[in-house]
């Protein structure tokens, strides 16, 4: 009997295909992929329609859940944009804690992909270590913010939380710790044979499709486009320290990892330079810190932490529109809020990281095998819940 | 570059076109067209170095529909501004043309703000079907203001 050729259509979850709530609907012939479709929104929780019903206040913790892993780049962003229609900017030493979150941040988000991409491609070390050097980093962000993950720590004219005593020693503490471990890793997992074969060559995207596709943050640039939100459009204290961009040539999937395991280096160099750097002073914008009770405020010089004037409860945006973008863990999140002088704006468009991202797996899947799926997906340090919003 | 040098040189290219254009200060310049220009518009500020897409924003104002797309370069100097390029729609016919040709980084884009506002773009690919909403979802676009949430309230017991 006459075999009959024909492309078979492979559904891959939604029951997490590899680190989250989506579903491939890929066309193989063999096994080799023809076509592949992500299929998303499994984990769509109306952020933005919800936002509209929401105080300005009310939509930090709102903006921040969809990113887990990377709260503080929504959180920035966010309060960014409304500053923006505030007119309002936070004082010298609010800018250097938010660049410190954002980077303690920027390094466990990584970790979290990096060790998620490795339990993808069987790895099960890279899995365990990733995720337990990024213990430590939870820690000191809850030590400075009060919590693990959902931080809330950036709110509109500076931050919610002064640095604890005896901070820096901590922090200095870990990043030596990490640095020591960055050897290890290299030795058992990225010059691994097993890893460079499961890697390099996987998933390659060319530089001019990265550009025209979109894509942002560490997928991006291991494309070879020097193109990083810290750079272009420099916020909180990013003006005032020195890092590098980090490029690779080759846009596989290894490029992809090296990129992100070369900025746990320069988020590293970035910390040092805050906390020699940081200046004294408030953490709150005067405008606001003057609406403080004189009991509270006490409490706010003796402890440097901030509880919010109950004004700040009812604060309107004035009418007009304010666009704000930050690099974060995964790449570019862009706000766009549109107000019409409410306590709630009028429209707010949240772009994600991962939904710029989403259209790489259509790209880059196409003629590759079936065994390099799980491969591609976690070198691109998607988030289904990021992505759905 | 300029934020004043910018806007003088898109309004060099764009000088043929109806379009109003103004500066946002510091690194925004607002373009406001028609449909019909919209897509000579996204060829021209394409062929200046503006490479990708960041945003469709489509806004409910009521009377109209707004598209805002936020448009922007990943190389060089032109990476510091934004192009806000804000086309109005009448609201008995929310169509407007695709940018995905020009810019296929409005794809996953402009088909949310499809199935979310009902914005139709055409020669979109993808026109009809679902993205993020259930497959069978069926009634008024989410994101119009005629959309209300229900809200589940308190149950005081009394």
């Amino acid at each position: 009997m006459e075999a009959e050729e024909r492309e078979l259509e492979l559904l891959i979850g939604p029951q997490h295909p590899a680190s989250g709530h989506m579903r491939l609907i890929a066309k193989i012939d063999g096994d080799v992929v023809t076509e592949l479709r992500p299929d998303i929104g499994y984990v769509h929780r109306s952020v933005e329609k919800i936002a509209e019903t929401k105080k300005f206040l009310q939509i930090i913790p709102l903006v921040e859940r969809p990113s887990l892993p990377d709260t503080t780049a929504n959180n920035l962003a966010y309060v960014m944009a409304l500053e923006k229609l505030l007119g309002i900017e936070p004082p010298p030493r609010a800018r250097y804690l938010r660049t410190l979150l954002a980077e303690i941040t920027r390094i466990h988000s990584h970790l979290y992909g990096l060790g998620i991409h490795g339990v993808m491609i069987g790895s099960s070390t890279a899995y365990m270590w990733c995720f337990g050097d990024r213990e430590p980093f939870l820690q000191l962000a809850q030590e400075l913010t009060g919590a693990r993950l959902t931080y809330s720590y950036i709110i509109p004219g500076g931050v919610r939380r002064d640095m604890p005593k005896g901070f820096a020693d901590k922090v200095e503490k870990v990043l030596r710790y990490m640095e020591g471990r960055m050897k290890d890793y290299f030795d058992i997992y990225f010059n691994n044979p097993v890893t460079r074969a499961r890697l390099e060559g996987v998933g390659v995207l060319k530089r001019e499709d990265a550009i025209r596709l979109g894509a942002v943050g560490p997928n991006l640039r291991a494309s070879n486009v020097p193109y990083d939100v810290r750079k272009a459009e420099p916020y909180a204290a990013y003006p005032d320290v020195e890092f590098d961009v980090i490029t690779e040539k080759a846009g596989d999937s290894f490029a992809r990892v090296m990129v992100r395991v070369r900025e746990i280096g320069e988020s590293i160099k970035i910390i040092r330079q805050v906390l020699k750097r940081i200046p004294d002073g408030p953490i709150l914008h005067e405008n606001y810190e003057k609406l403080i009770p004189p009991k509270l405020k006490e409490q706010y010089k003796s402890t440097g932490i901030v509880k919010f004037p109950s004004l700040f409860a009812n604060l309107k945006a004035p009418e007009g529109e304010a666009i704000a973008r930050v690099e974060g863990g995964r790449g570019e999140v862009v706000f766009h809020i549109i107000s019409d002088g409410k306590t709630s704006p009028y429209r707010l468009r949240m772009v994600t990281p991962s939904f710029r991202n989403v259209v790489l797996f259509e790209h880059l899947t196409k003629g590759a095998r079936v065994a390099d799926i799980p491969a591609i997906y976690g070198s691109l340090d998607y988030f289904p819940p990021e992505a759905d919003r | 570059m300029r934020i004043d040098e910018l806007k003088q040189k898109i309004e060099g290219e764009l000088r043929d076109l109806k379009a109003e254009i103004e500066a946002r200060d510091p690194n925004v310049v607002n373009i406001r067209a028609s449909r019909d220009d919209v897509i000579e518009i996204a060829r021209r500020l394409s062929s200046i170095g503006f490479d990708h897409v960041k945003a469709v924003t489509a806004v409910d104002r009521g009377d109209i529909f707004e598209v805002d797309y936020i448009i922007s370069s990943y190389l060089g100097d032109l990476s510091y501004y934004l192009v806000n390029l804000k086309i109005s729609l009448p609201r008995d016919d929310p169509r407007a043309p695709s940018l995905v040709e020009i810019w296929p980084s409005v794809l996953y884009q402009e088909h949310e703000e499809h199935e979310m506002m009902g914005i139709y773009f055409e020669g979109h690919p993808r026109m009809g079907r679902k993205l993020l909403l259930p497959e069978n979802y069926e009634g008024i676009p989410p994101l119009r203001k005629e959309f209300k949430i229900k809200t589940e309230g308190i149950d005081y017991g009394g």
